[in-house]
């Protein structure tokens, strides 16, 4: 691997205006790539959550099979510059993929299948919005190796999903699950969203105890997230909605952690928890630095040391792929210095409870964390914050909840 | 390409010195009467423009030459190669048939420079006096004026911008007698700006102004009253002749510092440079010899002959004195050698101020820096960023205190992290100003009531004319650095003026405030202050420190103390919730930043113990108590 040297750091070899970067070179020349796993955008949704930041957009659906043909085509150039691709995992997340009709689910998966060795596949997952799953799209996903599903479901309360601009009810979360399940799919995820405005502790435990009710393999629980640019930022601004008390959300945390684990699950993320041998081995990926490709409008792709993003439109992605001479449309490129990406490493690794290893990561980075962090550790030391071994360190439970302080820390000592 | 210009900038100055020279003139005719002046005012009651218009009306300079304000002006460009700026102007004027040479030496305008104001003031038989029409006595008029009657200068008052609108010359001309005790008819009315009056001008400075006396024939007496550095030529030293002769080649001693030189050029500002072969008693011009740095100069001290040296030097040599300290420490993009640099090139035009390294355990490596006053620390802090290109965080600004030991022995110390152990100490003493502040009739409760609770003692109170008057106060220097001005300024919504004359070291009832963070002092925020004033004082720097210091994973109380005695406390909440609930592949680059950027904010902030404490808090000092 190759870092940016730090006085390159602000120069990036940016294109022309209306251009786009060209794919970094491998590091690794060969036939088969290093690439671990394979995320795919579908930017598609009937309706924006008020909530979301992601790439995505609502009533556009026409433009689906435009933009399944320039997948195609991206997926195609990627492969011809990284050499043939065997993922071990692969996502595709939105949007909400499942609103695709059943014909082009399958066109989406016979391109998979076309392109992609899927020799050393072990985890396939499709994120779904519960009402626009059904037994047909299940038997389809199941035929071309789907083996996982995260289901939108939020809050099993009516009026939090209102609050959260959520189109779906709570009634069609057990009945999408029971789809998959019939279907032969039984590794499922739900995604719970708590401090929503109006939720009580009550009224949270009551979704936690739907959600389990449905015996998932695997849970996220995200606090609500005000982020910038969003309708309910807006509404929060604007004085129409209360962001939850920050003594609320905080018990809602240490609830989840309690109920959650008594349950069977435990967390092994800061938002995630999992029956055992059920973590999310994609996402794990993403928080081990992994490298992946990642396709469609907006995704980000990291391969050694190089972060960059597809342009953020579905006319302009589409346009630059389905042209003459066919380019990925990349608008933002990332050579990380031997620092950035060490730093980066570490703030990943540290979300897990398994934390970062000190050897692994010095073979990784070429740095002595133990070195780098020594400042850091003494400052926390005693605090109940850090677990520290000669082996690893790991952020404790009680340290999940005040994480960004400690890894600004931990960023900060590696320059 | 940076060496190519220094070496081309090199050449250009080598060529000029010697190209360009000084053009040839011949001494001054000893037929030629000399008048020796200065002109006094107050910021913006015109004295560059007058001056300006006194070298256009005598001729010294074409209307083609004549640029605004030819002696404020310190661009080179304007300055035609000549890379210094003229502080002294010899022009000449006819009057009924009689040849006049007029000197006009110029004076530094502001509160800070008394020192050097008088040393100007020494080299002059008569000063000019101007007053604005329309904004009438200011504080410093009144205090330069005062400093040259007691030098025993001429005045000829002199009221300017009498063609505004506003202008109430008569009002003006009753303020001058009243506080000034001139006469009021002998004013002379101008307009600088459009030349209205300047031959009655003309005729006063002829006619009025003694003449210069002292004897060429004497042992040479030169007074130094300014300097300037130039980076060619060194040091160029302006003089006034009181007694003897000064030429080109020779021996010369500087009898406070005991420095020897050679003359290697001299001249006159005419106002181009033009070369003298000698200046007589009661001339004004300046000389180049060889002398390095502005710190080997000192103004005020005499200059005189190697072989025939003067038995004693004129009166009224002392080196200047820094009554204002603070610490400047490198800001985030400079280097701490960078600063030093910086610091050694601005003293080479400024030996005004002082500068030593400090070491504060909470803003790493610096320098305590000594300065004139309030002013004077402004001005060379705005020239570091400006001029030097370098950034820098200055902590607030303290005075020098006298300690008295319990054995008699008397020290000087500038900053609460020099004070002995208090068992050791007999007393501590502040410096003490004498205060004149004009301010309109209104304000004079507002303004009473503001020295009093500086600690101020009243001394007296004067009217000039109907609307305004001079409050005569002594204050603790310490509490005129202190928010003074900007109380000042804001409760006479900005017509109120000060000037102020250093009485000397006064003991009171002066204690050492800690301020603690976690539980560990902060040196930085160390201060001396009186015993009644502490509580408040203390109070207002940790509620400020509490709005800086960002919240922790814990509680961080924050404590103000004299010795072990808690005198205010208050606690910054622990930190409980800082997570991102969501961080994948999309979200790495974007997060990585966000933390980034706190780890920027990070790099300005100092730890101490467990604690990190931003820059901005260092501040808190200047939070007022009230």
């Amino acid at each position: 691997m190759s870092f940016a040297t730090p006085s390159a750091l602000h120069l990036p070899l940016s294109p022309r205006a209306g251009e786009f970067y060209d794919l970094p070179h491998p590091t690794r020349q060969g036939a088969i790539s290093d690439i671990a796993a394979i995320y795919i955008h579908i930017p598609f949704c009937t309706v924006k959550c008020h909530y979301c930041d992601f790439f995505s957009v609502a009533d556009h659906l026409n433009q689906a099979p435009a933009l399944l043909t320039a997948l195609n085509t991206e997926l195609r150039l990627q492969i011809q510059h990284f050499g043939s691709i065997n993922p071990q995992t692969i996502f595709i997340g939105g949007g909400t993929p499942t609103l695709l009709s059943p014909v082009l689910l399958q066109n989406l998966m016979n391109m998979l299948h076309q392109h992609l060795g899927l020799s050393a596949l072990n985890e396939f997952t499709i994120e779904a919005n519960p009402n626009t799953f059904d037994a047909e799209r299940a038997k389809v996903l199941q035929a071309a190796g789907v083996n996982r599903i995260s289901f939108g479901a939020q809050s099993f309360v009516p009026g939090e999903l209102l609050a959260l601009q959520r189109d779906h009810n709570p009634q069609s979360v057990a009945q999408a699950v029971q789809f998959a399940r019939d279907a032969g799919i039984d590794n499922i995820n739900l995604d719970l969203i708590f401090a929503i405005p109006g939720q009580t502790r009550q009224s949270w435990d009551y979704s936690l105890d739907q959600a389990l009710a449905l015996s998932p393999q695997h849970l996220s629980c995200y606090s609500l997230m005000y982020e910038p640019n969003t309708p309910l930022t807006a509404r929060l601004k604007a004085g129409q909605i209360q962001a939850a008390p920050e003594s609320l959300e905080i018990s809602m945390v240490e609830h989840t952690h309690c109920k959650l684990t008594a349950a069977g699950l435990s967390r092994y993320e800061i938002s995630n928890y999992a029956r055992p041998g059920r973590e999310c081995r994609h996402n794990l990926h993403y928080w081990h630095s992994s490298n992946h490709l990642a396709l469609g409008p907006s995704a980000w792709a990291h391969h050694d040391a190089r972060r960059w993003k597809n342009v953020p439109s579905i006319n302009r992605y589409t346009a630059a792929l389905l042209a003459d001479a066919p380019r990925v449309p990349i608008v933002e490129m990332e050579h990380l210095t031997a620092a950035q990406y060490a730093g980066e490493l570490a703030m990943l690794q540290l979300r897990l409870r398994t934390g970062l290893h000190w050897r692994e990561f010095q073979n990784r980075t070429g740095i002595d964390a133990v070195q780098k962090l020594s400042q850091v550790l003494q400052k926390y030391d005693g605090l109940g914050y850090l677990e520290v071994s000669p082996q690893h360190l790991a952020l404790t439970n009680q340290a999940m909840i005040v994480s960004d302080t400690i890894l600004a820390d931990v960023l900060a000592a590696f320059g | 390409m940076a060496g190519l210009a220094a070496l081309s900038l090199a050449l250009l100055g080598k060529i000029g010195y010697h190209s360009f020279g000084f053009s040839r003139s011949k001494a001054v005719e000893s037929s030629m009467k000399i008048r020796n002046f200065c002109i006094i005012a107050h910021i913006d009651h015109g004295k560059s423009t007058l001056a300006d218009r006194i070298l256009e009306r005598s001729g010294a300079i074409t209307e083609r030459e004549m640029q605004a304000q030819f002696l404020d002006d310190m661009d080179l460009e304007r300055e035609r190669g000549i890379t210094i700026k003229a502080s002294a102007v010899s022009v000449r004027y006819q009057l009924d048939g009689e040849d006049y040479m007029l000197n006009l030496i110029d004076t530094p305008g502001h509160v800070d420079f008394h020192y050097e104001v008088a040393k100007a003031l020494q080299a002059c038989e008569g000063a000019l006096l101007v007053v604005d029409a329309t904004q009438g006595v200011q504080a410093q008029t009144v205090a330069n004026a005062y400093a040259a009657i007691e030098a025993g200068l001429e005045i000829i008052p002199v009221i300017n911008k009498i063609d505004l609108p506003s202008a109430r010359s008569d009002e003006v001309a009753e303020e001058m007698e009243q506080v000034l005790g001139i006469d009021a008819l002998s004013c002379v009315r101008i307009s600088a700006k459009s030349g209205l009056g300047i031959n009655d001008l003309f005729r006063a400075i002829c006619l009025k102004l003694p003449g210069p006396k002292g004897d060429a024939n004497l042992p040479l007496q030169a007074l130094i009253f300014d300097s300037k550095y130039d980076e060619y030529r060194g040091v160029i030293v302006y003089v006034r002749v009181i007694n003897g002769r000064i030429s080109m080649g020779q021996k010369i001693r500087m009898m406070g510092q005991q420095r020897v030189y050679q003359i290697t050029a001299m001249g006159k500002f005419a106002p181009k440079t033009t070369a003298v072969p000698a200046l007589a008693a009661g001339e004004v011009g300046f000389f180049v010899a060889n002398i390095k740095a502005l710190g080997d100069v000192t103004i005020g001290d005499t200059v005189t002959d190697v072989n025939n040296p003067a038995v004693e030097p004129l009166a009224g040599y002392r080196p200047p004195k820094q009554m204002v300290y603070c610490d400047f420490y490198p800001g985030p993009d400079t280097q701490y050698t960078q600063l030093r640099e910086a610091l050694e090139r601005l003293r080479l035009n400024d030996s005004s101020f002082t500068f030593e390294p400090e070491n504060s355990d909470a803003l790493g490596f610096g320098f305590r820096c000594g300065f004139l006053g309030l002013l004077h620390m402004e001005i060379v802090q705005e020239r570091l960023e400006r001029e030097q290109k370098v950034q820098v965080v200055q902590t607030a600004p303290t005075v020098p205190y006298e300690v008295v030991l319990n054995d008699d022995t008397v020290k000087t110390i500038d900053s609460a992290s020099e004070l002995p152990d208090p068992s050791k100490l007999k007393e501590i003493r502040e410096p003490m100003i004498r205060a004149n502040i004009i301010i309109p009739g209104e304000n004079i409760g507002d303004i009473s009531k503001l020295c009093q609770d500086r600690r101020g003692v009243y001394r007296k109170t004067e009217y000039i004319g109907p609307q305004r008057v001079i409050l005569e106060y002594d204050l603790p220097l310490a509490e005129v650095i202190f928010d003074f001005f900007d109380r000042l300024k804001t409760a006479t919504r900005g017509y109120g003026t000060l000037d102020y004359n250093f009485l000397g070291f006064k003991a009171d009832d002066l204690v050492r405030m800690d301020i603690l963070v976690n539980g560990q002092a902060i040196g930085a925020l160390s201060l001396i202050v009186h015993k009644s004033k502490a509580e408040s004082r203390g109070r207002a720097i940790i509620r400020k420190l509490k709005t800086e210091i960002g919240r922790h994973l814990f509680e961080v109380p924050l404590q103000a103390a004299i010795g072990s005695r808690v005198i205010a406390r208050e606690t910054i909440s622990a930190m409980r919730k800082n997570v991102t609930a969501k961080c994948y592949g999309g979200d790495v680059s974007r997060k990585r930043k966000l933390l980034e950027k706190q780890k920027e904010g990070k790099k300005r902030m100092k730890q101490v113990g467990r604690v990190e404490i931003p820059q901005e808090a260092f501040m808190a000092v200047l939070e007022p108590g009230e």
